[in-house]
């Protein structure tokens, strides 16, 4: 007991020694691409169509340079794309959850008054692959709370079936995932056919030092929270990692976002092009 | 006025019982004044109530005094118990559970944080008044606010890290 004591403390005065409060990343420049647009959702505000759906998701490739999506793990391992962890009848009842539920029964569930409602992330990275194949998608990985049943397995699941799409359509280099669970970042860190990405909400010091304790390649950062130009962006990309910006919208703060010159800009506005020019 | 008098009889009512427990307490030796260093406590000083033979409370705050290009200070409580029977030679041992709010201001950042020490410790009685305490473990920190001033670094704090702390502890009021 008494020698145990004193090998807790030893460990721990060696411990402090040369353990900064405050741990900077290193430089690790990267150059960044041209700034991508991509439609939040698929299809933005544009009410003609269902969010996160394959039709949304056509509409948002023919307009910008790529789409986001939201996606969900089925009982079988598929994803889906749907923003919500719950799965509805068409009368808007709750039947269950994406993740206790199998791909026929979400089928049985997917088309309302002939419009499809629930897609396969397999059927976008289709359309992506034949029609698409220079286009950018970013999958945002929603949490499974509706039911938690594994976390680790189901979120390591998730990461495994993306990996594995990507690669079965060879969309290299094409597909983000924007993510803040460790478990599905853990999968891919040891990847380099997906760009990772940590979300974070508004603190992006808080979103880098995240993304570099899950080896993650860029930060997903919510707009409007912090003050972003040029020399932010700068900073990040001198540390090493991109960046992701959501959502941008205003037209002042999309002539704003576009100059800072991000890797990504999410967007819900068609004509985003337009501003910036002006 | 008669309102006034009204107040501050009741105020002296609920104040007298607490002042004379303060005193009975004093008397006992139940308080102890505190002063010394901590990676994260900084320079610091305090005030312990020992409301049982092995059991303390303390509250104490910590400034950086300039020792280093940043502004720091800290406020922080802790739970401490220290065993009865010495370990080796007079030295006792025990160990400290606590909070730190504490905060760390240079010309990159402003953050201010709240830790959770985790620390074994040993304590030697110099004299029946005075002990000197070292006290040595993990601490876990939570960013509470961070302010980045300028766009050439990057940093944060780290959620885990170790610390140390060395007291000085001297008991009031003992009779």
């Amino acid at each position: 007991m008494k020698h145990n004591l004193l090998i807790i403390l030893i460990i721990a005065f060696i411990s402090t020694g040369g353990c900064e409060k405050i741990s900077y990343l290193p430089d690790n420049p990267i150059a960044g691409i041209p700034t991508k647009i991509l439609m939040h959702r698929g299809c933005g505000f544009n009410e003609d169509f269902i969010p996160n759906t394959l039709l949304a998701a056509e509409y948002g490739l023919s307009v910008l340079d790529g789409v986001e999506l939201d996606i969900q793990i089925s009982k079988d391992g598929t994803l889906w794309l749907d923003h919500d962890n719950e799965v509805h009848d068409c009368d808007g009842n709750v039947v269950g959850c994406f993740q206790t539920l199998t791909d026929a029964q979400i089928e049985s569930y997917s088309v309302c008054d002939g419009v499809e409602r629930y897609n396969t992330v397999e059927s976008v990275f289709q359309l992506m692959a034949a029609e698409y194949p220079a286009s950018y998608i970013s999958l945002d990985v929603k949490g499974q709370y509706c039911e938690i049943a594994n976390t680790r397995e189901m979120m390591n699941l998730m990461a495994d079936a993306v990996l594995s799409l990507v690669e079965e359509y060879n969309l290299e280099k094409r597909v983000l995932v924007e993510s803040s669970s460790p478990e599905f970042l853990e999968v891919m860190s040891d990847q380099s056919i997906v760009g990772q990405c940590f979300i974070t909400f508004g603190d992006l010091d808080k979103g880098l030092d995240n993304a570099a304790a899950t080896k993650c390649r860029g930060v997903s950062l919510e707009y409007g929270i912090e003050e972003l130009n040029a020399d932010v962006v700068d900073l990040v990309h001198q540390k090493g990692y991109g960046l992701v910006v959501w959502i941008v919208n205003e037209p002042e703060d999309i002539k704003k976002v576009w100059d800072s010159g991000p890797d990504f800009i999410e967007t819900d506005v068609a004509d985003f092009k337009d501003y910036i020019s002006k | 006025m008669k309102k006034r008098l009204r107040n501050f009889l009741k105020l002296a009512l609920v104040l007298l019982p607490c002042l004379a427990w303060g005193e009975s307490l004093y008397s006992q030796g139940r308080f102890s004044a505190s002063a010394g260093w901590g990676y994260y406590e900084l320079t610091n000083i305090g005030i312990q109530w020992n409301y049982s033979e092995i059991s303390t409370l303390s509250l104490y705050a910590g400034y950086n005094f300039g020792t280093n290009d940043r502004t720091s200070w800290s406020a922080g409580l802790s739970f401490d118990q220290t065993y009865r029977k010495p370990l080796f030679w007079k030295i006792k041992a025990g160990y400290s559970l606590g909070a730190i709010y504490w905060s760390n201001d240079d010309d990159l950042y402003h953050f201010t944080n709240i830790s959770l020490p985790v620390m074994p410790l040993l304590a030697y009685p110099v004299s029946p008044v005075l002990t000197l305490r070292v006290e040595g473990g993990v601490i876990f920190t939570a960013v509470l606010e961070s302010d980045r001033k300028q766009n050439v670094e990057a940093g944060y704090p780290e959620h885990v890290n170790g610390n140390v702390r060395l007291s000085v502890i001297y008991k009031l009021g003992k009779r």
